[in-house]
């Protein structure tokens, strides 16, 4: 799968384009910072997954107006499909291929597998235990076709569970928790899955980019044990006290961690700013391999100033471990020595001010 | 023209119809005798005047109680309890079900602010107890709220001496493999049965 041309209208400072030719296997974008790198990006993200990584769909419009559009053709084999996004003010958000109208964003996501690498991935290994979470779902959504579903009514459950709790209506309670459990037995099952999938690919992907000096792996530890369903709701039960005084579910996939643990424990609690980065870049890399495990094609990738700030001996070694892709695109500043990872397959766009030009490669 | 206009935009009301549709529509009754615009008006004023909910079971009629309700070929002994009206019709074109219906009125959804309250149950429960029925026969969709429904009425009559069932899920008869959802499909995987 290939990107050949992106268009797009009013979305952010973006100058409208048609057809802006990226028919490459790498494409390097090259401009200082606030000239519309990662916005690109973002038009290629927001057609993959149906929604920005950066802003709301209000934010995405230009000043002064009230719609944007954004599409792209992409060769997949010997297909060639036509996806776009559009928002208006009055209808909201519209996904379609080959103009016929998409319904469910998941259509979407199975379709147009793209990871994304980015500054903001330190969240995920810094930051709370939500992050890592997402990080997880957006990861087995990629690779178990059935994970959004049972996600989305885990979430549709977890509402109605603390409506209820919150207002008190016991009559509710139980048949919620009956059914919460389903739930969140399956999703946990899953989740193991996943984890189990990912922390091998993860302990050889970490230890290669860091030279040897990180052992790790991922530790799963479900909120909730699941043996079986019936366990997962005597669990809730036990509970079931605490949680009306609290007025919300404090056990389930909810509340699920997920460590970086070496011989020690928990390594991201000691790990310095490199070695957090070096676990960051491991995770994506780790998704997209696992992807393409499961999937046997490879993903496109998407690299917002990953390398910035790695020193030159790191980002070489970075560079060298990158996963397959079927396309990648990397953001550059113009003082940073990009030269230096080109080939014959290489696209340069220079970007300035919102607008895109093609440089001569090599 | 007014008229035009407000005929159009009542019609795209409907649901399944755009202004496009709705525009088709007008000029056709504009182009058919008066004779059929005068029926199609008349019918639709008797729907709302004729058409009523059928005080024991909820569904649509035109006569108290309903068909279904006051036939004697009909098991009483079994009531399908479905969502809505048209339910009702969708469960009848099968010809498989020979019992009574019992049409809640909507499930049971409390963000939406539709609580156990909103819903027939109380009837239900009268009816159950009036004509002994022996098995109720659970037909909500399955959903998060269809399921919610479903379990709430199998608590209600936990303590009642009727049986509490509901529809398989799974693969559509005559159906192709290859069509079938893959949420359907792991379902079906799930509820598979022993030959």
């Amino acid at each position: 799968m290939q990107f050949v041309s992106v268009s797009f209208f009013n979305f952010r400072n973006l100058e409208t384009i048609k057809d802006f030719n990226c028919n490459a296997e790498k494409i390097f974008l090259i401009g200082n910072n606030g000239t519309g790198k990662t916005n690109f990006l973002d038009v290629l993200y927001t057609i993959c997954y149906g929604s920005s990584f950066k802003a709301s769909d209000i934010a995405n419009a230009q000043h002064g107006t009230s719609s944007w559009k954004i599409s792209a053709i992409k060769h997949t084999d010997k297909l060639v499909d036509t996806l776009s996004v559009s928002w208006d003010k009055e209808t909201g958000k519209q996904y379609s291929i080959n103009e016929k109208k998409v319904h469910d964003r998941k259509e979407l996501i199975e379709k147009n597998p793209v990871i994304l690498f980015s500054y903001e991935d330190l969240s995920f290994v810094k930051g709370s235990n939500e992050s890592r979470r997402q990080f997880l779902d957006q990861t087995a959504s990629l690779c178990d076709n059935s994970y959004i579903e049972c996600l989305r009514n885990f979430k549709k459950l977890l509402k109605l569970k603390n409506f209820s709790l919150k207002n008190h209506t016991l009559d509710l309670l139980d048949i919620y928790t009956e059914q919460f459990s389903v739930y969140a037995f399956e999703l946990v099952q899953k989740r193991r899955r996943i984890i189990t999938e990912l922390s091998q690919i993860f302990s050889d992907t970490v230890f290669k980019i860091t030279n040897g000096s990180c052992k790790l792996s991922l530790r799963y530890i479900p909120s909730l044990a699941e043996a079986s369903i019936d366990d997962c709701r005597m669990q809730i039960k036990k509970i079931n006290g605490r949680e009306l005084s609290a007025g919300m579910s404090l056990k389930g996939p909810h509340r699920d961690k997920i460590e970086f643990i070496d011989e020690i424990g928990d390594f991201s609690l000691r790990a310095s700013m490199g070695q957090l980065r070096a676990i960051a870049l491991s995770m994506r890399i780790a998704q997209s391999l696992i992807f393409s495990k499961f999937h046997g094609t490879n993903p496109i990738h998407l690299y917002d100033d990953v390398l910035l700030e790695l020193d030159y001996e790191k980002r070489i070694q970075f560079i060298q471990y990158l996963p397959p892709s079927s396309q990648s695109f990397f953001t550059f500043l113009p003082t940073e020595p990009y030269r230096d990872y080109l080939d014959k397959k290489t696209m340069i766009v220079e970007v300035s001010n919102g607008r895109f030009f093609h440089r001569n490669s090599i | 023209m007014k008229t035009l206009d407000d005929t159009v935009n009542l019609l795209s009301r409907l649901p399944g119809i755009g202004k496009k549709t709705a525009s088709r529509m007008a000029f056709y009754i504009l182009r058919s005798n008066y004779d059929f615009a005068e029926a199609l008006a008349e019918s639709i004023r008797q729907l709302k005047s004729v058409v009523h909910f059928c005080p024991e079971c909820g569904s649509y009629t035109e006569t108290d109680p309903c068909p279904i309700c006051s036939s004697p070929l009909r098991d009483k002994s079994i009531i399908c309890v479905v969502e809505q009206p048209q339910d009702v019709l969708t469960i009848e074109a099968s010809q498989e079900f020979h019992g009574l219906y019992h049409v809640l009125g909507g499930l049971i959804s409390p963000l939406d602010g539709v609580g156990p309250e909103a819903l027939t149950l109380d009837l239900l429960q009268k009816r159950v107890q009036r004509l002994q029925v022996k098995e109720l026969v659970i037909a909500t969709n399955p959903t998060v709220e269809g399921d919610t429904t479903a379990l709430y009425i199998k608590k209600l009559f936990a303590e009642y001496s009727v049986s509490v069932t509901k529809l398989a899920t799974g693969i559509p008869f005559g159906g192709d493999l290859e069509y079938a959802d893959r949420i359907t499909l792991a379902h079906s995987f799930r509820g598979r049965i022993a030959l």
